[in-house]
């Protein structure tokens, strides 16, 4: 046998064994290390509360800014509302409001150049209401009269609406069309889009009649297309999970886990801010507050216990010393139960389409989801089959198991929407949020993914 | 096996992760501790002593290389340390005269590894500690001697009896197995 061989078999054998460390040790050598400062979560919170600030700031700025740019100076904002009959009437906020709505209108064409830019947002958000109401009306039996007369007339004034006929209700929203400039078009665009589905819902005119609401309507890049909205919403959710062995087999651990978690429901709460581009295309971005339930239920038959009862001496010397009095050893059943809670936050990042139709509306979106904090606290089987805590780290029996962070999943929902109010809507959008990543630590046997169901209710306001 | 996050979170100071990358490495370190100690109270220390000493060097890891190896490193270098302490009080250990004794391959091969890590474990503490990092680790007898503070020539000749010794352990367990 040659030296080299004897080298060489000790280095295959010993190079990358393993043995098993005694407990204890650990707590030895993390007393010997420095404090746990803070800034590692400390950064991670930072960051998400960075992240809100601005989606709230963002929105307070822009809200403040529409404010503005819709209220003149002098107090001139309209308060629309239809009456019991159907019929339009403009209410005035202040004293030195016009009348109704055409007289706003002329009015702030008298007001000259400098107030031109105010008063065409009070005008464009007025006959975006008159279209509007047209267009609900055009569902009721009686209206559903034939489109006649189109291009031809000049009704300019809001109160031509009130007589109600559908081809001047047409003739009314032609003339719109006509003698608006590219900006007022785009935002007149959604209620002319409602107008048409509701005329051609009710069996009224053609897509060909009404081609000169599409053609002109369609001004992409210019100012006033789409719109903000901000979204808020919660509702229940429920997870499943997957197991699976990380390197060696472990099948008996993931069967023994399996018949000790139980699923339970928890829920969800978060709020988002999207942009919505008049061809029904939008994009969202949010945070996410998920709480996850789940039921550890454990019940071992052949446990024992060992009582052991001592009494304290001091010898001749006068040295402390422990004598045991007695040792019992008891057997029974152990039965732990714990509610285990996973908490977690998620940032969204949305796309979607969203078609309209009256006052309902459906889409779909999906997206990138951010994972930027999971925090847990509950009990689960160890791989030595005892069971311990996963979130405690100052028990003894502590486990670690989960991440700290998860991060990438993918979301995808579908929704529908309704209007209930002048810019306010409800939804309900049940979702799928897969986790991409294992959720458990890369030193834990098990390579456990997640995935979460929920279905939630909430409100879209619109800006 | 990228630690690249964990080890970021370690030297933040994050505890759960310094007791994730602890987990994940105990075991193999503590076996090359097992490897240079005499005893198993030795293996403990060396291993404590070893993750203190990773953990408060953890910034000059850059990242470039395997981190299995740089930790490899800090606990050998942790062993060696106790080697020059150990040396320091006993003083320097030599064998007699071993003679190379004729070994069964098949029987070598039928040693486990607690058997042959038992059989390194019996060396003086010299002779164990060049052939680990010879033998095991696969440093050169230049490298050893600067880490041991010897010369080279000792270094190669405690290599050579170590080797013999390990022949004679080997040779006489034969023996008392046939």
């Amino acid at each position: 046998m040659s030296k080299h061989y004897l080298d060489r078999h000790f280095r295959e054998k010993l190079a990358n064994q393993s043995a098993d460390v005694p407990a204890g040790l650990w707590d030895a050598i993390q007393t010997r290390l420095p404090d746990t400062p803070a800034t590692g979560s400390r950064s991670r919170w930072f960051w998400v509360l960075l992240l809100a600030a601005l989606v709230l700031g963002t929105s307070a700025t822009y809200l403040i800014l529409q404010g503005r740019a819709a209220v003149p100076e002098e107090a001139t904002a309209l308060s629309q509302a239809a009456d019991s009959d159907g019929m339009l009437q403009a209410q005035p906020v202040l004293p030195t409001e016009p009348e109704d709505v055409s007289a706003a209108v002329a009015t702030d064409r008298k007001a000259g150049e400098v107030g031109e830019s105010r008063s065409q947002a009070v005008e464009n958000r007025a006959t975006s209401e008159l279209i509007r109401q047209h267009a609900a009306r055009r569902t009721s039996p009686e209206a559903r009269a034939p489109l006649t007369g189109i291009a031809s007339g000049t009704h300019d004034n809001a109160n031509d609406a009130q007589l109600d006929p559908a081809s001047e209700a047409d003739e009314y929203v032609i003339d719109q069309m006509r003698n608006a400039t590219p900006e007022t078009r785009s935002s007149l665009r959604p209620a002319l889009q409602l107008y048409k589905i509701a005329s051609l819902s009710a069996g009224v005119g053609s897509l060909d009649e009404y081609a000169i609401m599409q053609t002109d309507c369609y001004s992409f890049g210019k100012r006033g297309l789409g719109h903000f909205e901000i979204d808020l919403y919660g509702g229940p959710s429920y997870a499943t999970k997957s197991m699976t062995s990380r390197n060696e087999d472990v099948s008996d651990y993931i069967m023994s886990r399996d018949t000790t978690e139980f699923k339970r429901l928890g829920f969800h709460l978060g709020a988002r801010i999207g942009y919505h581009h008049p061809t029904g295309f939008f994009a969202r971005i949010g945070a996410q507050y998920t709480q996850l339930n789940e039921r550890f239920d454990y019940e071992n038959g052949s446990s024992t216990q060992t009582i052991i009862t001592t009494d304290t001496i001091f010898d001749a010397m006068g040295n402390v010393v422990d004598i045991v009095l007695d040792t019992v050893v008891t057997t029974g059943t152990r039965i732990k139960k714990t509610y285990n809670r996973f908490h977690l936050v998620d940032i969204p990042i949305l796309l979607g389409y969203q078609i309209d139709n009256l006052d309902w509306a459906y889409g779909i979106q999906a997206g990138p989801v951010f994972n930027v904090a999971f925090a847990r606290k509950g009990d689960i089987l160890a791989p030595n089959g005892v069971p311990g805590s996963f979130s405690d780290e100052q028990s003894s029996d502590f486990h670690p198991v989960f991440k700290d962070q998860l991060g990438l999943s993918v979301y995808a929902s579908v929704y529908a929407q309704r209007r209930i109010g002048e810019r306010l809507y409800g939804f309900v959008e049940p979702h799928v949020l897969h986790r991409l990543k294992s959720i458990t630590l890369a030193s834990y046997p098990i390579d456990q993914r997640q995935t979460a169901f929920g279905l939630s209710f909430g409100v879209r306001m619109t800006l | 096996m990228e630690y690249t996050r964990l080890i970021k979170r370690c030297k933040e100071g994050n505890r759960k992760a310094q007791k994730e990358l602890y987990d994940h490495f105990a075991g193999r370190m503590f076996f090359l501790c097992q490897r240079y100690a005499k005893d198993q109270t030795e293996a403990q220390d060396m291993l404590q002593e070893g993750f203190v000493r990773l953990f408060g060097n953890l910034e000059k890891f850059e990242g470039k290389g395997s981190f299995e190896g740089w930790a490899r490193r800090i606990f050998v270098n942790t062993a060696i340390k106790y080697y020059h302490r150990v040396r320091k009080h006993n003083g320097h250990d030599e064998l007699g005269h071993a003679e190379a004794q004729k070994i069964d391959p098949d029987a070598l091969s039928s040693l486990h590894e607690q058997e042959l890590l038992g059989l390194v474990q019996e060396l003086p503490e010299g002779y164990r500690a060049v052939f680990n990092l010879y033998a095991i680790e696969g440093y050169s007898h230049k490298e050893i001697a600067d880490l041991l503070e010897i010369q080279e020539s000792t270094s190669r000749s405690q290599l050579v009896k170590a080797r013999k010794l390990l022949q004679m352990k080997i040779h006489n367990l034969q023996i008392v197995l046939l």
